[in-house]
């Protein structure tokens, strides 16, 4: 199953066929899992808003289902030597939604607000010190120390650049330059574009495109299947076989950017003993796990981020192994286990965890069982370390920028500490933060890798995680859907999609 | 004491000639003798998964199938009936030690006192139990315990009301003047001559409430705000069953029947019971 995956990356274009001629017109259906949490690119964190997003707004760059740079709104850059200014040169003749003209001005105003402001600004944008306007079409990015992820970054679609004059007038929905036009949001309804008919690039070629918000995986299923809706994230494990077999659907299954980890808090009880942290990674049965509960489409992680990303270093994974972590919990002082807590919230993750716990109970330790609803689950694993009642908690990352830094960084530094950074574990090593700090200001890609397969030896060493599995992305689409692609990074990109008979 | 066991009587009497609160009384005994020897009943271990026979149809070692663990359903449902009938009996438990004392010295004393219980009541009958238990829940928590006191207070107002109206047309009836003209104390006329008269209605009420706090309880672990994983509570085998309803639906089915089963018991005994204590109906049934 897993070589076919692997050689079918690229492949995630669905109905990509030689000499087809896209067909104009037709409403486009797109059920995701959950409403964005917000369309304001300075509050917004998730990927159903990313999703929305990428598609009225777009950012200088993008990344392409294979990690490869493509230019949107910059149409060449250059970098000085010390890597210190960066010159973007921008495209011409681009307009907002409202005709407000893109330029050197907007793309500096956005920049500059996004970094000060954004939820997402210090960890994407907040190397950039200034930045100089030289024409009307070129712009001076100037950094105060070099910074390796820094194109990528700019790639990340919360970046996307808004019209300066709608945001002045207070619109209070996005108005960017992409290939669809805001026309309304229903929270827990719909959400729909329309074409924008003076884009810059290809297409679109579909009229409107719809955003369903359809929590239950069976749902989303039967409205697939029905053809009310044309396209789907998550197509849950047991089903995949069902929708296979219908001839007017498909499920495209593609490696994921995503890491999904069972944390623990590094700074309280048993758990601050690298030795029981060790233990539970051996004792975990990752394997079972993606066998029974993502039904195969799945890979055991061998590193904290997925294969694929820049700066991937596989130490892994942890053998399943409950002799070697019992011996590990003898030697930690605790022959007998002890009792903790696993919080989590419904989903996957409720199997996940009542698979987990059963697991756990055989090298003898007691796990309390706690589903949280997400968003308290998140306020409460956010909590500062010395508030924190955290013992071990499952959630995942995207490294959506395919760089190591993303990840790394923001959970393994320990100046990420929740709740300032998304380190939720509270791990600390300061030989990890300086190879970690080395790999974001050098320029240098192959000192880079050396420098995060060290930090990465030493993490997985450390074990503030159970790494779990990467998942594979599971979306289901209706076969007469051409040029939609499904991205590894959990977006479904319809920039040039249209609708055969 | 004479009194109650009279009333005790005449119940016992009633519900052998009401065939269908025998009905009732069969499946609420079973239930109670199923809860009390879980362990010597279950063929296998509730808790324990077996991942690889996971979603397995019924079959001669798993006579109920296996749920999205591999988890023998016959079990859990037997062990899951002791928790129902904890939630049943401890949210009564709950509603009757406040709703009970409320309603008596509401009805008993009157004035002030009474109407204020009165508005307050109607404003907690204002909202279905149901709402209330799941306010209740989301500020205290989501577990077992909490969804159980919460149950229990939402069925408070209940208990109040009909303690209330009993209380009000026994307080001056004769013997309750008479034991008043004696000296006795409130405390005293209360316990020993108003109690025992209202007795009557609470043991229907606790009756049928404890069909609805079970099916409540398994309303609350359906939305995940009852009992936790992996619990086997019905309502949330139920729940979880859901997303297997299109290649496994034996794992939310047979939960949905035994929840069925037991609050069909219980209303069926509570009816009976109703009728069998009802002054006006006695000697019809």
């Amino acid at each position: 199953m897993r070589k076919v995956v692997g050689l079918c990356l690229g492949l995630f274009i669905v109905g990509a066929l030689a000499g087809a001629t896209p067909r104009y017109g037709g409403t486009l259906t797109i059920a995701m899992e959950y409403d964005p949490s917000s369309l304001d690119p300075l509050v917004m964190t998730d990927t159903p808003a990313s999703n929305v997003f990428m598609h009225v707004a777009e950012a200088l760059f993008r990344l392409g289902p294979g990690g490869e740079l493509e230019y949107l709104l910059a149409k060449s850059f250059e970098s000085s030597e010390d890597g210190l200014v960066w010159t973007f040169y921008l495209r011409e003749g681009v307009k907002f939604h409202d005709g407000t003209p893109f330029n050197a001005e907007a793309a500096k105003w956005n920049l500059l607000r996004f970094r000060d402001k954004a939820s997402f600004g210090p960890t994407l944008v907040k190397a950039i010190t200034d930045i100089e306007v030289v024409d009307d079409l070129t712009m001076k990015v100037l950094l105060k120390e070099p910074f390796a992820p820094l194109l990528v970054h700019l790639a990340h679609s919360f970046t996307g650049f808004l019209s300066p004059t709608a945001v002045a007038a207070g619109v209070n929905h996005p108005v960017g330059t992409g290939p669809f036009v805001f026309v309304r949001w229903i929270p827990g309804t719909e959400l729909v574009l329309e074409r924008n008919p003076n884009y810059w690039g290809e297409g679109p070629y579909l009229d409107r495109l719809v955003f369903l918000p359809i929590p239950e995986g069976g749902t989303r299923v039967m409205k697939l299947l029905a053809g009310e809706i044309d396209a789907t994230t998550v197509v849950p494990p047991d089903d995949v076989p069902i929708v296979r077999a219908d001839p007017k659907t498909d499920v495209v299954i593609i490696p994921s950017l995503t890491i999904q980890y069972v944390g623990m808090n590094c700074q309280r009880g048993p758990l601050a003993n690298p030795l029981v942290r060790q233990a539970l990674n051996y004792a975990i049965d990752k394997q079972e796990i993606v066998d029974f509960v993502f039904g195969g489409f799945a890979t055991v992680a061998a590193a904290p981020f997925s294969p694929g990303v820049f700066g991937y270093h596989a130490p892994g994974p942890y053998p399943h192994d409950v002799e070697k972590a019992k011996a590990l919990l003898a030697q930690a002082g605790y022959p007998n286990g002890f009792k903790t807590t696993l919080r989590y919230n419904p989903g996957w993750r409720t199997l996940g965890a009542e698979v987990i716990q059963a697991q756990l109970k055989v090298v003898g330790i007691d796990v309390e069982l706690i589903s949280m609803e997400w968003g308290s689950y998140l306020d409460f694993t956010n909590r500062p370390v010395d508030r924190s009642e955290t013992d071990i908690y499952m959630l995942g990352w995207s490294t959506v920028t395919g760089d190591a830094d993303y990840t790394l960084y923001s959970l393994f530094h320990s100046t990420q500490f929740a709740p300032a950074g998304s380190n939720r574990s509270f791990y600390k090593n300061e030989t990890v933060d300086a190879l970690l700090t080395a790999g974001r200001t050098t320029p240098n890609p192959e000192l880079r890798e050396q420098y995060y397969a060290q930090a990465i030896e030493l993490i997985w060493n450390d074990a503030p995680w159970v790494f779990l599995l990467n998942p594979d992305h599971r979306y289901g689409v209706r076969t007469n859907v051409r040029g939609l692609v499904f991205h590894p990074n959990f977006t479904i990109q319809a920039h040039r999609a249209w609708l055969d008979n | 004491m004479a009194r109650s066991r009279h009333l005790l009587w005449d119940a016992a009497r009633g519900l052998v000639r009401h065939r269908s609160a025998l009905v009732g009384l069969a499946v609420v005994t079973a239930l109670l003798l199923v809860a009390l020897f879980a362990p010597l009943l279950a063929p296998h271990d509730p808790l324990l998964p077996r991942m690889r026979e996971r979603l397995t149809p019924p079959s001669s070692k798993h006579w109920l199938g296996q749920d999205e663990l591999g988890r023998d359903i016959l079990s859990r449902i037997i062990y899951g009936a002791r928790i129902s009938l904890t939630i049943g009996i401890v949210s009564v438990g709950v509603g009757m030690a406040v709703g009970v004392p409320w309603g008596l010295a509401s009805g008993f004393y009157g004035g002030k006192f009474d109407i204020l219980t009165q508005r307050s009541i109607d404003i907690l009958l204002s909202f279905p139990s149901i709402l209330l238990a799941i306010l209740i829940v989301t500020v205290l928590g989501p577990s077992l315990w909490n969804a159980m006191v919460a149950i229990g207070i939402a069925s408070i107002p209940a208990y109040t009301r009909v303690v209330r109206g009993s209380t009000l047309a026994i307080r001056d009836a004769e013997y309750v003047q008479a034991a008043r003209a004696m000296g006795a104390a409130d405390a005293r006329i209360l316990v020993r001559h108003v109690l025992p008269n209202v007795l009557g209605p609470v043991v229907v009420l606790s009756t049928l409430y404890t069909a609805s706090a079970i099916l409540t309880a398994a309303g609350l672990g359906f939305l995940g705000l009852g009992a936790q994983a992996p619990t086997p509570e019905w309502g949330a085998m139920l729940s979880r069953g859901r997303e297997y309803l299109r290649v496994a639906p034996h794992v939310s089915a047979f939960p949905g029947l035994a929840i069925f089963v037991s609050v069909l018991g219980f209303n069926l005994l509570g009816d009976g019971l109703r009728d069998a204590l009802d002054p006006r109906l006695r000697g019809k049934v």
